[in-house]
């Protein structure tokens, strides 16, 4: 599997487990598309799980928002025309 | 065989270890002076950068290197060449558009000492094509007119990474950037039955425009120079595939959509054709060297329209006359070193020195190989991976002075200055200038901020907004000078 959409599952995995199933189906909505199949969306793959790690250690509202942040950017930037090439 | 690269590290402490001064030094030390002979015109190859990208070669290096041309006696000119129109909005794929962002972003006559070409013509069509049966996967090449036209090419390269390329050097330098825009569509494989885009995608017929929601839906059809994409009144797509070019301007707008899947074998083709086509630039132009700074090495190429933070430090500059060892050269360099913390390459987990850095960190997709370019030039016999790098010394700050009048300080302004005298030595009974003799030099130094107040008549109070003497309000702290003494505040401060 590629490295963006394994680390997303992860992600994934721990945001729904803290209870944020929202966010959650955001990011599966997201998962299966080139950027995460790509090496783009690696480094927010990885940000998200991170910020999914200290959210499910810690379900504050600080958290949370934080995720959401993230998920607001992959959103945006998933779509985004010509990020993959260039 | 053992290749010879030249090099010199990125340090400076004086005028002769400065990149400009080792631009030309490694030149010299490479024997690139050699290639040169009086009357010869010397095509100058490099990036000149896409709109909005910043990590490009600054200009002076290529103004540098025309300068050491013409003292021999040579007649350079700069070059870049028109791009695929590989997204919907580039800048550089016809003249126009390629003179005015060169312009932007620096490259013009006045800056260079010597014209900036576009060496493909107009709209890339202007070439001299080149059989390499030698190749591994390409059989020709077209190499842009005015490249091909040349006596010597100088392949001034900026080396970083790329989405597709991998790396971008000095092979990709002469297979991509070198080529007309026909020779790149040749390069991207267009037209190639099975690793052109046409054939080689996984095209979802039953994909469904969504009008309402995709802001951006006429770009599926827009994104298409032949008009390949028709969207049908069910709101499918009707592609024409077997007339793909490759031009790769709609990959940006399909991929993400999920209307077009990734397809690794397109790339690894391409970096494979990367080789050969630099090969018939070679076999094109009489003599060649190569000269690359590993400097701003950003994740993606100056071809994308914005520049991420470098993924290693600056190494230095290189040169050779062998395009595969320079290349192996400046890999192996960023692979030595540390990578930067924030930057891609951490961002990818493989900042540590000894990690390769552009498999991940400059491709595009998982799978490709900062090697296969390289490669396959060693294996249509461009060059060698066996180098031996030679650690260049600096060859004096005196060659490196001001030319336009090398005489000391006195000769050169002090006739000048007996007439237009900057110091006013009228003034302060000769110290010129209104200061205090004495301040707290320690009260200003502290990093957690000053140990002494505002000063009660402080013109600027980081609102943007002036209340001294150009701007309104205290107006009694106005003063201009031969108004010694008539100030109504002192200069001493009042806290």
């Amino acid at each position: 599997m590629p490295r963006g959409q394994d680390l997303l599952d992860e992600a994934i995995s721990l945001i729904s487990g803290a209870g944020q199933d929202d966010l959650a189906d955001r990011l599966t909505a997201q998962r299966d598309k080139f950027f995460f199949k790509s090496l783009a969306g690696v480094p927010l793959a990885n940000k998200v799980k991170k910020a999914g790690t200290a959210l499910s250690g810690d379900a504050s509202d600080g958290n949370i928002n934080a995720v959401e942040s993230l998920v607001a950017q992959i959103e945006d930037k998933a779509d985004a025309p010509g990020t993959v090439l260039t | 065989m053992t290749s010879d690269v030249y090099f010199m590290d990125a340090r400076s402490d004086s005028a002769d270890t400065s990149l400009i001064a080792k631009t030309t030094t490694v030149f010299d030390a490479a024997g690139l002076d050699k290639l040169i002979s009086p009357g010869d015109v010397v095509a100058i190859k490099l990036h000149c950068g896409e709109w909005n990208s910043s990590a490009y070669l600054r200009p002076v290096y290529a103004r540098a290197i025309a300068d050491r041309i013409k003292e021999l006696g040579g007649r350079p000119f700069v070059c870049d060449t028109t791009t695929l129109t590989y997204s919907p909005f580039s800048s550089r794929a016809t003249e126009l558009d390629l003179l005015l962002t060169a312009e932007r972003n620096g490259y013009s006559s006045a800056v260079l000492g010597c014209p900036f070409i576009v060496a493909d013509g107009f709209v890339g069509t202007s070439d001299y094509r080149v059989d390499i049966p030698e190749g591994y996967l390409l059989k020709e090449a077209y190499v842009a007119q005015a490249i091909a036209a040349a006596d010597v090419l100088v392949t001034l390269t900026h080396f970083k990474g790329h989405g597709m390329g991998v790396i971008g050097g000095a092979l990709k330098n002469l297979g991509i950037g070198a080529q007309s825009k026909r020779g790149k569509f040749n390069v991207h494989m267009g037209g190639h039955p099975k690793y052109g885009i046409g054939a080689a995608v996984e095209f979802d017929e039953n994909y469904v425009v969504d009008k309402e929601n995709d802001a951006e839906w006429e770009l599926i059809e827009e994104a298409c120079p032949i008009g390949l994409f028709e969207i049908q009144d069910d709101n499918t797509i009707k592609w024409d595939r077997d007339k793909c070019m490759t031009c790769l301007g709609c990959l940006g707008v399909m991929n993400p959509r999920g209307i077009f899947q990734p397809n690794q074998m397109l790339f690894d083709a391409t970096d494979i054709a990367i080789g050969d086509a630099a090969l018939g630039v070679v076999k094109t132009v009489p003599k060649v060297g190569f000269v690359t700074l590993a400097i701003d090495v950003s994740p993606k190429c100056d071809c994308a329209g914005f520049s991420d933070m470098p993924i290693v430090p600056n190494l230095g500059v290189f040169a050779s006359t062998d395009p595969v060892a320079i290349d192996q050269a400046c890999v192996d360099a960023v692979t030595a070193s540390p990578g930067i913390p924030g930057s891609m390459s951490e961002e990818m987990g493989v900042e540590a020195a000894g990690e390769r850095k552009f498999d991940l960190a400059g491709a595009a997709i998982e799978g490709l190989s900062e090697q296969t370019t390289i490669n396959t030039a060693v294996v249509n016999g461009l060059g060698s991976r066996d180098y031996e790098l030679h650690h260049v010394e600096p060859v004096g700050r005196d060659k490196f002075r001001f030319p336009y009048d090398e005489r000391p300080t006195r000769q050169r302004l002090g006739r000048m200055f007996e007439k237009f005298q900057p110091f006013p030595f009228d003034r302060h009974d000769g110290h010129g200038y209104d200061r205090l003799p004495e301040v707290d030099i320690e009260a200003v130094k502290p990093h957690d901020g000053p140990t002494v107040g505002t000063h009660a008549h402080a013109a600027y109070h980081g609102d943007g907004t002036s209340h001294g003497p150009n701007g309104h309000g205290a107006p009694e702290n106005q003063w201009h000078p031969g108004e010694e003494g008539t100030r109504s505040h002192s200069t001493t401060h009042e806290h």
